[in-house]
């Protein structure tokens, strides 16, 4: 009888540890779901945005591979740096360039900003490329991307407690992975690139650059006709932006308030990038190349530059030659 | 060939700025009255294309904003002060700028048919190679004194946005 009453008081105790140590999971598990959504709204630290940029940068490049040609990098870099400076985030922005004839702009956390070789062939002045690229410096200074990855519930960043560290490892790599599988295959919210179109117009505008660069670039991409090329050369910048028309509308009103003209340097654009000399003889290619000599025309203007011809925005044949004499 | 027009030059105007030329280009009209001259002129075509790739890989500095800059002529140029200028020689190419195809790949890496990434391509580890060049990009910096220059050459902005909290 002894026995049963203490055999009794110790399954009293156990049953009681159990429900608290369960009450105590519970109360537990609820203090990690507040921590990981408090993490989660808290803007990712200098630190945790820089690893996880470069760490995405890399995979970008894994897909596409980079276009290396020091000059045209450079050059990116400093119209980039043209408009980034006009944010006034203080971040350090590195523009790289696709080596793929996809059109398309690509912005990272950490100030990570692509631009493919596709893109710079079909751009027409240095005033669009600041355009495409302060739109993707608006992304990144809004954290437009790193908001929508924090949000995702089901991020491997984002559903465990590491929002607190620098994700190392194997943990990087997933969420570089989340990273630019999110910047490839969906479209930020419209009100997202509505701001980035706002913005960017602003930055480009303050710079010194004709505002309208992305909205000119935005009527060529709309005007490029339907074919199979120009289907997989538009293919991710449709599924990954909004419809042209609607961006193309809010652009052209938000225009009206920049009357300065500002530079479009089309020429300095044409001397760095050369678009004729990679672009692909794809759909938007065809529409984006404009004779430069009409019918009967037998002229082009052209200047040289420390021994170098410059012409006026034509666009010839590849291998063209020319003969060039000084005036008798 | 199609592909390849013969053109005549004639060039219209001297010193614009600085090393800038003014020139114009003429379509072959007067093919025939130049055929001649042309064919004299093909003996010096190795060397001037050599001096165009010399030009093309060199150190010029671009054109700039409107007005061209003020740059300094091509016979002050150290690089290319022994050398006959192309604007005087026989046969350029009519790429102007330092860009060209050979570097490019020429082909739509990593997208499908509809223009979409490649599950395959995303699903990829990532190379060492590909990190080296991250973290190389990372270290891509713009010197000031370049953005300067840049800026005042373009007519550009030369202050920024005060810096955000």
């Amino acid at each position: 009888m002894k026995l049963t009453r203490t055999t009794l008081a110790l399954l009293a105790v156990a049953l009681f540890a159990q429900a608290s140590t369960a009450q105590l999971g519970d109360v537990f598990k609820k203090v990690q779901k507040a921590k990981t959504i408090a993490d989660n709204n808290k803007p990712w630290t200098s630190e945790q945005e820089q690893a996880i940029g470069q760490a995405s940068a890399a995979k970008l490049i894994s897909v596409f591979h980079l276009y290396e040609s020091p000059d045209m990098v450079k050059y990116v870099n400093l119209v980039g740096t043209t408009v980034a400076r006009q944010s006034g985030r203080s971040l350090t922005y590195h523009f790289g360039i696709l080596d793929t004839d996809v059109v398309t702009a690509v912005s990272l956390p950490g100030g990570y900003i692509f631009i493919t070789r596709g893109a710079l062939a079909n751009l027409k002045s240095e005033a669009e490329l600041a355009g495409v690229l302060a739109h993707e410096v608006a992304h990144v200074d809004k954290r437009h991307l790193e908001r929508e990855i924090r949000s995702q519930k089901n991020a491997d960043f984002a559903k465990t407690e590491a929002a607190s560290h620098v994700p190392v490892g194997g943990e990087l790599v997933n969420m570089a992975g989340t990273v630019v599988t999110r910047s490839l295959t969906m479209q930020f919210s419209r009100d997202k690139e509505s701001e980035a179109d706002k913005f960017g117009v602003d930055y480009s505008a303050k710079a010194g650059y004709d505002p309208a660069g992305l909205r000119n670039f935005l009527q060529f991409l709309a005007s490029v006709p339907a074919t199979p090329q120009s289907k997989q050369a538009l293919g991710l910048w449709g599924s990954t932006h909004p419809p042209l028309g609607d961006r193309i509308n809010s652009l052209n009103s938000q225009l009206q308030g920049f009357p300065d003209p500002g530079q479009k340097l089309a020429e300095r654009y044409a001397w760095y990038v050369n678009p004729p000399a990679f672009s692909r003889e794809t759909g938007a290619q065809n529409a984006a190349t404009v004779p430069a000599l009409a019918p009967g025309a037998n002229e082009i203007d052209g200047i040289v530059m420390q021994g170098v011809v410059v012409l006026n925005g034509a666009k010839l044949p590849d291998g063209t030659k020319v003969k060039v004499r000084p005036q008798q | 060939m199609k592909s390849r027009m013969r053109a005549g030059a004639i060039l219209l105007s001297g010193l614009l700025a600085g090393s800038a030329y003014g020139l114009t280009l003429t379509l072959p009209q007067q093919q025939s009255k130049q055929d001649q001259q042309d064919a004299s002129k093909q003996k010096n075509k190795k060397g001037t294309k050599d001096q165009q790739n010399s030009n093309s890989s060199g150190a010029q500095n671009p054109p700039a904003g409107n007005p061209p800059p003020s740059n300094p002529p091509p016979a002050s140029n150290p690089s290319s002060g022994d050398k006959p200028t192309p604007l005087f020689g026989g046969t350029i190419g009519l790429k102007s700028s330092r860009q060209t195809k050979d570097s490019a790949t020429l082909g739509f890496n990593g997208v499908d048919p509809n223009g979409q990434v490649q599950k395959s391509f995303l699903n990829a580890a990532v190379t060492p190679a590909d990190a080296m060049k991250a973290q190389q990009l990372a270290q891509t910096t713009v010197a000031p004194a370049d953005l300067v220059q840049f800026l005042q050459d373009g007519g550009l902005n030369l202050s920024a946005a005060p810096q955000k909290p």
